[in-house]
């Protein structure tokens, strides 16, 4: 590691605000290898300064909210366009009522500051282990369609990430937006743990999303953010909770099976062996929180 | 969750800050918000490694980028090039060996920023690197690396009273302990500046600091006969909380030499980065502590050994090892006493002054283990206290006389009844994963600088017109000090606040009051001033007597008038006094000087300060059990500071020092590895937000004290001095043991729990 | 390479101007056009310390380029009051000792202003949780939010 990385000025690209998809696709051809793509900039402009890139230009997306942005519903699906804010997602009814989850990371990304600006896309597309928006999209079983010259395809969000830092986008292709089932019936919940209560990278943070019926959860998925390579669905854990009991004891057994399946690294901000029992701990309260929202006893 | 406003203002702030209104419209211009247009911009070439030896600095590729002006190395300081505040121990810019990464090798001075930064990179120094030393304990075994030619101990400081060894023989039983506390960096927001203006034979240099005479002093030992006047002027300073004791006696030095090589004026500002990697932070200290109890509850005796981490340089830890050595007993009356302690150099970044400077770190130690005795008695933390407290006329544990106000005792009882401590440590932690419990700290804080001589000049001249202008060395870095020095002149002459002015300091025009440190500025330039002020009333008061008819000594002075006691019939203005004094060519300027005179100290023993402030802190917390969490939910600060000159900025200043003092206690700690700071930046070095400080009350407890201006006392750093300890406790209320070493981070908590639950 | 060329409101007033590509708005604003409320505290969006509006959304200007602001509205701190006619949260920021050494103040009055003017009825947590962008190393924060209630309050 560089001991000191002066973190101004930037060393100087040409900058680009394509108007339409036609034209921004033209850039990223005229730019080969050498390009970044800013959206809220929030991610961006800090790699900037640390020269952890340097573009020979900044394509700039703000002027395609029309065709990347909105929050809507149809046919069952809750679209989020990948330049919706986090202030925006935070504060939308649709979220509120078809991907909680989403919502309550949404409103503890960063600051207000960050929130204002920084962009659902741009949270995936950076591919941080620790994204606070990737647990609930997981949870949720959203998906992620990405747009390139020759069109379009959907991934799964969690199968979008494939390492630290890094992600399913091809040279030229950008997110567009995130569809998540908007099925009625299914709650979702997120929780995190950090250092100081806001402001913070989390720690380890857990999303889960079910239903309820008869004591019993339906088809539930729990999701796991900071605990591994990438943001992860906790399969094991996920199968163990659907169809089971919605009971204390049931969520201390779901709980145990997503600490097996974290698989976190020792860093400066926590130890792996605190995280694997934060998993625990935040998946237990989680359940445990869901099953006294339904009303169980 | 507001900051509670508890008693009628006993002297409620009648005036705002001087500076409130334009820092709050954006106005201030601090050092980086002057605009010149030819200046020059300054990077330093720091050290990649802890300990090397500089073989070679090949700057002939950095001179070639465009932009760039010059690099400057040692070879280019026409003074000397070792400055520091104690012991000159410390090169401007190192040019045989770096002892820490970040240790300044070259100055790049360029047009732009840009310019420099590149030059930066292609300064190219060849280094033989040394093996390195980081722990404190192994810097100081046979055979480690030598840091400095003397070797790596700093300084050794102790105390002695009584016979300990015989005072643990008697005791019923004896609590010991090792406790360690964190390096905490200052953060202060604005990072170090200073902008330098050479003229034909003067080098003038604007910056962020506390201290313009000792950068005074700095610069002219590195100028040296080169430049003979030097000017300093203190610009704006956001923030400084000792980080800025030092460290701009190096930066304005830095600036002023890029100045005077090049007669252009430059520019030099830290980033984020390099200030946590460059100036002084609160030493980590580590104390192997043991304590003497009788059974009815009194101690006999204290015994500890300090070890410091004073970090590549010795900064103030010399004076900083003073402080917690002769505090480290805590506030009690204790027959014998023995403390020893070292502070050592190692490859770290270096430590040095930071608000409470020993103190926050002794009072851990201290408070923890009046608690841990407190059990073994099975008795009150609170009774404890009480049974041994301080009072008036009580033997300090330094063997002092306590001769002045000693609000100590007034201070716990009310902090006692106003947190509920009673009930509450009654209800215990309760029974589910989330436990309370409550805690309790005390501190003593010597006024002025600790067992040294201590004086301050300041002046105060009325003009033509009735302005009154106060003159002092004495800085304005957001504790709202020159706020405190108009109360006590519009008090003393009876103008209304608007009337008083404070210059900003400029060395130049202000008298040497010396530094503005050890919450000093109240008690030794508030005097100072007080004196002048005095001074100039009683010209006045003569001039108003042959005015009004009647003896100088009934002249009273209020309201912007001057007239006879007990009389109604007449009186003077202000202006119309003023322009009479005037009119007698009388000099309606007058010098004021407060000296505090070298106290006895001598084989472990003697007196710190005639007087001394007192706090005891109350917090109450939640811990979550499962996570680790530490949540504060409410506190509790009773302040004894004599009397209070201006009951807001008073209260600010506690609640300032108490978030600080959080930071410290829950989330604040440098993390090195193999002296690479890690957490440089605000994303892994942690600050309290707004939502991590609770509700605050503040108790202050008046108890005038001869000493300061109308018996007040500092207050500026007792706030953050017993917090770590009383969360400390708090949490090993909530818990039921103690965790003796902090911050109280989630996983540290955590880890404690766990182990606990192993071992049992 | 190439300036960019951006047309955009600062405080009210319409302004064009060339701007480096990959200059950061906070130097923009401080360096170039001499709003130097916009104070660096951190550059990289933790400490609060730039916060400027833009179209009322309180950002870190230190995380937005320069280009970005074609066609927006920017709001310093210099465009909320003025000595004569200070905004609510400056006035009593003076009035409840809020100030102390001020290098936080010009940010973290802007995000309060925003807040009084778009969450009025937000709870001190919620208080807490929109202000905590804004670092502030000397005050313990209290005071200012006091002030802010007090501004609400008129």
């Amino acid at each position: 590691m560089r001991p000191f990385q002066y973190l101004a000025p930037i060393p100087s690209f040409d900058y680009v605000a394509p108007r339409t998809l036609a034209e921004l696709f033209e850039a990223f051809n005229g730019h080969g290898k050498g390009f970044a793509i800013i959206a809220g900039g929030t991610d961006l402009m800090v790699a900037l300064k640390e020269r952890a890139v340097a573009p020979e230009a900044v394509v700039d997306l703000c002027r395609l909210r029309g065709e990347l942005g909105g929050i809507d519903v149809s046919k069952g699906v809750l679209r989020v366009g990948a330049l919706a804010t986090f202030s925006q997602i935070e504060s939308d009814p649709l979220v509120r009522r078809y991907a909680n989850a989403l919502r309550q990371a949404a409103a503890n990304v960063g600051t207000l500051q960050i929130r204002s600006i920084a962009t659902l896309g741009g949270n995936l597309a950076t591919a941080s282990p620790a994204a606070d928006s990737a647990p609930p999209l997981i949870a949720l079983g959203a998906s992620v369609t990405l747009l390139g010259r020759s069109g379009q395809r959907t991934l799964p969000v969690q199968s979008f990430f494939t390492g630290p830092k890094k992600n399913a986008l091809l040279r030229g292709e950008i997110v567009s937006s995130v569809e998540i089932p908007a099925g009625e019936g299914v709650s979702s919940v997120w929780t995190r743990a950090a250092v100081r209560n806001e402001n913070v990278l989390s720690t380890v943070s857990v999303a889960i999303a079910a239903s309820i019926h008869d004591g019993r959860f339906g088809s539930s998925r729990v999701a796991l953010g900071a605990v591994a390579p990438t943001p992860i669905l906790a399969e094991n854990s996920s199968r163990a909770m659907t169809g089971s009991e919605a009971t204390a004891g049931q969520a201390e057994r779901v709980a145990a099976l997503a600490a097996e399946e974290a698989r976190p690294i020792s860093d400066i901000r926590a130890s792996a062996h605190y995280r694997k029992h934060l998993v625990f701990v935040l998946t237990r309260r989680l359940i445990l929180q869901m099953v006294s929202e339904a009303g169980i006893p | 969750m507001t900051a509670q406003k508890l008693e009628e203002p006993i002297r409620r702030l009648e005036v705002p800050r001087l500076d409130a209104l334009e820092k709050a419209l954006g106005e201030t211009k601090y050092t980086t918000d002057n605009v010149e247009e030819d200046a020059l911009y300054v990077r330093v070439v720091r050290s990649p490694h802890p300990h090397a030896l500089i073989r070679r600095i090949d700057s002939s590729r950095a001179e070639r980028v465009p932009g760039v002006v010059r690099i400057a190395t040692a070879r280019d300081i026409p003074g000397s090039n070792y400055i520091g505040y104690v012991v000159q121990d410390r090169p401007l810019l190192c040019h045989d060996k770096v002892r820490f990464v970040g240790d300044s090798v070259a100055l790049v001075i360029a047009d732009t920023s840009e310019s420099a930064e590149l030059g930066v990179q292609e300064v190219k120094v060849d280094y033989e690197e040394l093996p390195a030393v980081f722990d404190p304990g192994e810097a100081l075994k046979p055979g480690a690396p030598k840091i400095h030619p003397g070797g790596n101990l700093t300084a050794r400081h102790f105390v002695r009273l009584g016979d300990a060894e015989e005072g643990l023989v008697r005791a019923d039983f004896v609590v010991r302990g090792t406790y360690s506390t964190p390096i905490q960096e200052q953060a202060y927001l604005e990072t170090e500046a200073a902008l330098a203006y050479p003229k034909s034979d003067s080098m003038v240099v604007l910056g962020s600091m506390q201290n313009p005479f000792m950068v005074k002093k700095a610069m002219a030992t590195v100028l040296g006969r080169a430049v003979p006047n030097v000017r300093i002027i203190q610009a704006p300073t956001g923030g400084g909380f000792g980080g800025k004791q030092d460290a701009p006696d190096e930066v304005c030095s830095m600036a002023a030499l890029a100045a005077w090589l090049t007669k252009r004026p430059a520019l030099l500002a830290f980033s984020r980065e390099e200030s946590a990697a460059f100036h002084p932070k609160r030493h980590p200290m580590i104390f192997d502590r043991e304590m003497g109890v009788s059974s009815d509850g009194k101690i006999t005796a204290v015994r500890a050994s300090i070890l410091a981490d004073g970090g590549a340089y010795a900064s103030l830890s010399e004076r900083v090892l003073f402080v917690a050595v002769t505090t480290a007993a805590g506030p009690y009356e204790i027959p014998n006493v023995h403390i020893d302690g070292t502070t050592v150099y190692t490859n770290n970044v270096p430590m040095g002054a930071f608000r409470g400077f020993g103190k926050p770190q002794a009072s851990f130690a201290a408070e923890l283990q009046m608690d841990e005795a407190a059990e073994r008695l099975g008795m009150d933390p609170a009774e404890f206290r009480l049974r041994n407290i301080l009072k008036a006329g009580s033997t300090a544990p330094t063997g002092q006389v306590l001769t002045s106000s000693v609000g100590l005792e007034e201070c716990l009882v009310r902090a006692r009844a106003d947190s509920a401590w009673d009930a509450k440590r009654r209800t215990g932690p309760g029974q589910g994963e989330k436990k309370r419990g409550i805690g309790m700290a005390c501190t003593i804080h010597p006024e002025g600088l600790n067992g040294e001589a201590d004086a301050a000049t300041a002046s105060v001249e009325i003009t033509a017109v009735g302005q009154v202008v106060v003159k002092t060395g004495l800085t304005e870095y957001g504790q709202g000090i020159h706020t405190g020095f108009v109360h006590i002149v519009s008090k003393v002459l009876g103008t209304s606040p608007d009337r008083v002015s404070v210059v900003m300091p400029d060395t130049d025009v202000v008298p040497d009051s010396g530094p503005t440190v050890a919450s000093r500025s109240t008690v030794f330039g508030g005097k100072a001033i007080l004196l002048a002020a005095e001074k100039l009333r009683g010209k006045l008061a003569k001039v108003a007597s042959e005015m009004l008819s009647c003896p100088p000594e009934v002249i009273v002075f209020e309201g912007d008038t001057a007239r006879c006691q007990g009389r109604d019939d007449g009186r003077v203005g202000f202006e119309e006094l003023v322009s009479e004094c005037f009119r007698r060519k009388l000099n309606l300027k007058e010098e004021g000087t407060f000296v505090k005179p070298l106290p006895f100290w001598e084989a472990g023993h003697g007196d710190l300060s005639p007087s001394y402030t007192f706090a005891v802190h109350v917090a109450e917390v939640e811990v979550d059990t499962e996570t680790g969490k530490v949540e504060v939910v409410n506190y509790t600060a009773a302040h004894e500071s004599g009397t209070v000159i201006s009951r807001d900025q008073f209260e600010s200043q506690i609640i300032g020092g108490v978030a600080q003092g959080l930071g410290y206690a829950l989330m604040e700690e440098l993390i090195l590895k193999d002296g690479i700071i890690r957490n440089k930046t605000f994303l892994d070095y942690h600050i309290p937000t707004a939502a991590d400080v609770p509700h605050i009350r503040t108790i202050i407890v008046e108890a005038p004290d001869d000493f300061g201006p109308f018996g007040a006392k500092g207050v500026g750093e007792a706030g953050i001095e017993p917090v770590a300890a009383a969360v400390g406790n708090a949490v090993y209320n909530a818990l039921g043991f103690p965790i003796r070493r902090f911050p109280f981070t989630p996983e540290r908590v955590y880890e404690a729990i766990e182990e606990r639950a192993s071992r049992s | 390479m190439r300036k960019v060329r951006v047309s955009f409101t600062l405080n009210g007033l319409k302004k064009t101007d060339e701007v480096e590509p990959n200059q950061t708005l906070c130097d923009y604003l401080h360096d170039v056009a001499g709003t130097t409320s916009v104070k660096k505290g951190c550059d990289t969006g933790e400490c609060g310390a730039c916060t400027v509006l833009l179209d009322d959304m309180p950002v870190t200007s230190c995380l937005v380029l320069a280009p970005q602001v074609e066609g927006r509205d920017v709001v310093t701190v210099e465009g909320l009051g003025t000595k004569l006619v200070p905004n609510p949260v400056q006035q009593a920021f003076v009035e409840h000792d809020a100030v102390q050494c001020g290098y936080c103040i010009p940010g973290m009055i802007v995000t309060l202003s925003w807040v009084r003017e778009h969450v009025p009825r937000a709870s001190d947590a919620e208080i807490k949780r929109l202000m905590s962008g804004n670092l502030c190393r000397c005050t313990g924060y209290l005071q200012q939010i006091e002030a802010l209630k007090a501004a609400i309050k008129g």
